[in-house]
């Protein structure tokens, strides 16, 4: 009996269900992958960590540059779970049921650490253990909580983050113990995308929150000093662990055009992110966020329960207990921030804030704000509770507990039973999001892999966003990013979006059948093959509009009509595995990922398309060519590198003139190139998409291959065998090496890269080799080598701090 | 400790009016309840006129009679009652939500108090 009211029993057994819920949403088999940025690490850790986790080129479209080392930890450690449970139907569980099983023992904790320790008899105890604990149901089942599990990206990690973090902070503030400090610092490394820029508005939304929570928590209310040697030797750890994706994020905030650069200084950019913020205004409701609204519609009446016993536990709080005074403080700024709307004024008000740099990461204020709120929200709902149930007899007391544990439990049971996580998709003939991966696709997958050449791969069904679709042998779908960028190490073009500058074009030409044009297109986004799914189940019947909405109404509005559509375009079928075929594009056509020009064709932009998805329509197709090694270049940026004649009219420097080129990839930030016969100047491009610190260095190793893969235009340019090498002894080769051709570095073709090479860049020589790199990728580099070191000292450290008299005994035996 | 009438010393005519509301206090709340109350449920239109100067008027209320946190927090219960009900028969109309930013001011108010009580 002891055992049964002791409360570590008692929360191993909700922790224990809690745990096993998650195993029941899906069946085994089943996946949930889809969403913006995918879930592909669940299901093939490995592939994803080669070909987006360790490199800061985007594996899909033209190969942007961005930053994203941030999923590195957190992938290893998938990849190792991975190779021991074998099943993502299983890795998908046991990362939701550790979201689950946290969330709820972190604010328990908090609740029970910040309930007046005053009222100590037994009575008031089981009261504090119980209003914990229903604390904790509360954050988790809440309906803001419930209502975005499927498809969780990374940093919805937050759910249980948010409180974990929280609570450790507060011990370690409260005990100034350091083993919570290392817990901190170790969390924080494994899950480094929740702390990393792509999570910035959940970091700034919940951390300088929380932090000054817990300041005047400690300092006022508990009246004790805070250990600031720790806090600064944490803080200093703690931007050491995140080196490797601090540093390189931090350099693109600064990196004038970036893309984190333009949205958190640029001026002109408020306006935008103004106009998203009124686009979510009426979303916004401060009624629903105070009241609890379940999804059952029958439990609607109890969506005042939570609001009323936080109310009563103020009426009831004659102790004037500072810390709930303090939560409820808190919880009305964040309600005011969730919200936006108290008031025209507080519209104004908010309207102002986002003219400081940064705040417009804002703008979707609704989400950014609803997990704090949450959190809040659950700490006071705990403290209130206690207070109510203090002042109540016994018997009603347990019925209180009992009536809002009831409520909670069956108002989130549509999420208990997996129906709120394995919804039905978006617009979709009833096909789930839950999906068992066809194995056909599998092999598919594997064969694009195992292709030799290094070129890219057009999609097909086309969609609106960069998504591809799959259906599953059960009744569900993938939808989101493209697999084969990610899984497959081919980069990819699946949709509109990801196809800019040439998406109106393309989109135009299909409706005009204009066949040639559309290869040669192709050619010049270095497409060499096309997939094409023509399983109807991911066009015809089940996906009607969404992802296709828009594109569907240029390019085939059937799978009949695309299988037409990719013969004509394509010359033949290389590879075919149920629903799945791979078909080659016109080899005559192709141009390859490193070429050398023959043709420069000047134009001007023109300044009525838009910048980001027509502005190919400037040149395409218009200015016509017989020449496939043609390069299209804006006159402005033609007249700053070459000479004044040459940009005013076509100019062809004769193909015998032309160096042979042998290009083999490293990695996708590095490639090594071989060049034969330079006699004079060439152009050199570079089919990948422009970014200035993609630089030439002279390299004095020849290229390790001798074989060959294929050759283009005469032997003209030659591909090597490729590799994906992320770390090898000449990674460093180019390191404190001047990059040549700098300054004659420009875009061409819309989006790629071109540098005019000079004798005298290369010594004068005819016959050398050449590195290309994008030098970012060095700071990854320079910045994983430190949180490695800092890595390893924090687990020397942790096992210094928990093994303390283990060590010791051993050093006396030693000695 | 400075109080309303030491700010207000040798201004007659607001002493007048003081002296009126310290004798009227069933009067003043009353207004106070009421002007919230027409706002929620008889104005369709939101002010930010309206609703300071009706928050004014009781932060004088709370001055002149030392009103207890308390009572903020037993006004954000009707109102509660208020929001609830507008919002099971109307959904988020604009009544619920006046109800619900008028509890977000009272419950701050309440809080606000409570924090300076003793």
């Amino acid at each position: 009996m002891k055992l049964l009211l002791s409360s570590k029993t008692y929360l191993f057994i909700i922790s224990l269900l809690l745990f096993i819920i998650p195993f029941f949403w899906l069946k085994p088999g089943e996946m949930d992958l889809g969403g913006d940025s995918s879930r592909l690490y669940f299901y093939d850790p490995i592939n994803y960590l080669n070909n987006y986790s360790l490199y800061n080129i985007l594996p899909f479209g033209m190969g942007l540059v961005e930053p994203h080392f941030y999923s590195l930890p957190i992938v290893i450690l998938l990849s190792g779970m991975k190779s021991i449970l074998q099943s993502p139907y299983l890795l998908i569980s046991v990362f939701n049921s550790i979201k689950l099983v946290v969330a709820f023992l972190a604010v328990y904790g908090i609740v029970k650490e910040l309930i007046d320790k005053k009222y100590n008899n037994k009575y008031f105890s089981m009261l504090r253990e119980i209003s914990s604990v229903l604390a904790g149901f509360f954050y988790i089942l809440s309906p803001r909580m419930i209502g975005n599990w499927e498809k969780a990206l990374l940093n919805h990690d937050q759910v249980f983050l948010n409180p974990l973090v929280f609570y450790l902070l507060l011990k370690y503030l409260l005990t100034s113990n350091i083993k919570y400090l290392w817990f901190i610092l170790i969390i924080t490394f494994i899950f480094a995308h929740n702390f990393s820029w792509v999570s910035a508005p959940l970091i700034f939304s919940f951390y300088p929150l929380s932090l000054l929570f817990l300041f005047f928590y400690v300092t006022f209310i508990r009246g004790k000093k805070l250990p600031w040697k720790g806090i600064f030797a944490g803080i200093l750890l703690f931007v050491g662990l995140h080196s490797f994706h601090l540093i390189p994020s931090v350099l693109s905030l600064f990196d004038p055009g970036s893309n984190t650069n333009t949205r958190v200084f640029s001026r002109e950019d408020i306006v935008h992110q103004l106009d998203y913020f009124f686009g979510v205004l009426p979303f916004a409701k401060v009624s629903l966020n105070i009241l609890s609204l379940p999804p059952v519609n029958m439990l609607g009446f109890t969506s005042v329960m939570v609001p009323l016993v936080v109310i009563l536990g103020f009426l009831l709080n004659r102790g004037r207990n500072k810390t709930m005074l303090l939560t409820g403080i808190f919880l009305l700024i964040i309600l005011f921030l969730l919200s936006a709307k108290i008031t025209d004024l507080g519209v104004e008000i908010y309207k102002r804030l986002f003219y400081i740099p940064g705040f417009s990461m804002f703008r979707n204020f609704i989400g950014q704000w609803l997990f704090v709120f949450s959190f809040f929200y659950a700490i006071l709902f705990g403290q209130a509770l206690f207070l109510v149930s203090s002042r109540l007899r016994q018997m009603y007391a347990g019925i209180l507990y009992f009536g809002i544990g009831l409520v909670l439990i069956l108002g989130a049971w549509p999420f208990i039973n997996g129906s709120l996580v394995n919804k039905t998709h978006f617009q979709s003939n009833n096909v789930k999001i839950a999906m068992v991966m066809d194995p056909k696709y599998k092999e598919t997958l594997a064969f694009i892999r195992s292709l030799p050449d290094d070129s890219k791969i057009l999609t097909l069904p086309f969609t609106d966003p960069n998504y591809q679709v799959i259906h599953g042998t059960n009744s569900g779908a993938y939808v989101g990013v493209s697999t084969i960028g990610y899984l497959a190490g081919k980069k990819d073009f699946a949709g509109y979006i990801n196809i800019a500058p040439f998406s109106e074009i393309f989109l135009k030409l299909a409706k005009e059948k204009d066949y040639t044009s559309i290869k040669r297109m192709l050619s010049l986004l270095n497409v060499k093959y096309i997939f094409y799914n023509k399983d109807p189940l991911v066009y015809d019947t089940t996906f009607p509009s969404y992802p296709y909405q828009h594109v569907r109404t240029f390019l085939p509005s059937t799978q009949k009509g695309y299988e037409d559509f990719v013969n004509k375009i394509t010359t033949k079928k290389i590879y075919e595995k149920g629903q799945y075929g791979l078909y080659e594009t016109d080899e005559q056509n192709f141009l390859p990922h490193f070429y050398i020009t023959n043709t420069i064709i000047t134009y001007d932009n023109n300044p009525k398309l838009h910048p980001y998805f027509e502005s190919a329509s400037s040149f395409f197709p218009y200015k016509k060519t017989s020449e496939a090694r043609s390069i299209f270049i804006e006159e402005q940026i033609c007249k700053k590198n070459f000479q004044k004649r040459i940009c005013s009219k076509e100019f062809s420097s004769g193909p015998s003139d032309l160096p042979k080129i042998q290009f083999e990839k490293i990695n996708p930030t590095r490639y090594r190139l071989k060049v034969n016969g330079a006699k004079d100047r060439y152009v050199l491009v570079f089919s990948e998409s422009f970014h200035r610190n993609w630089s030439l260095f002279p390299a004095y190793t020849e290229p390790q291959q001798k074989k060959t893969l294929s050759n283009y235009f005469d032997g003209k340019v030659t591909e090597g065998v490729h590799s994906n090498t992320f770390l090898d002894e000449s990674t460093f080769s180019t390191w404190g090496k001047k990059a040549i051709a700098s300054y004659r570095h420009f875009q061409v073709n819309g989006y790629a890269n071109a540098w005019v090479v000079l004798p005298e860049d290369v010594g004068g020589r005819d016959s050398y080799s050449l590195v290309v790199e994008m030098t970012d990728q060095r700071i990854f580099y320079a910045g994983l080598v430190v949180s490695l070191q800092v890595f390893i000292f924090c687990m020397l450290w942790g096992a210094f701090l928990f093994y303390r008299k283990r060590l010791f005994g051993i050093i006396n035996i030693i000695l | 400790m400075i109080s309303p009438f030491t700010l207000l010393q040798g201004n007659k005519k607001t002493l007048f009016f003081l002296n009126i509301a310290l004798k009227n206090k069933p009067v003043l709340l009353t207004i106070v309840v009421l002007a919230v109350l027409a706002d929620i449920l008889l104005i369709p239109e939101s002010s930010d006129i309206r609703i300071f100067i009706t928050l004014g008027l009781y932060g004088i209320s709370i001055m002149l009679y030392k009103l207890a946190g308390r009572y903020a927090f037993l006004f954000c219960l009707v109102l509660l009652g208020i929001m609830y009900i507008e919002f099971l028969f109307t959904g988020t109309s604009p009544a619920t939500e006046k109800a619900a930013v008028w509890i977000f001011f009272f419950l701050l108010i309440g809080i606000i108090q409570q924090w300076k009580e003793e």
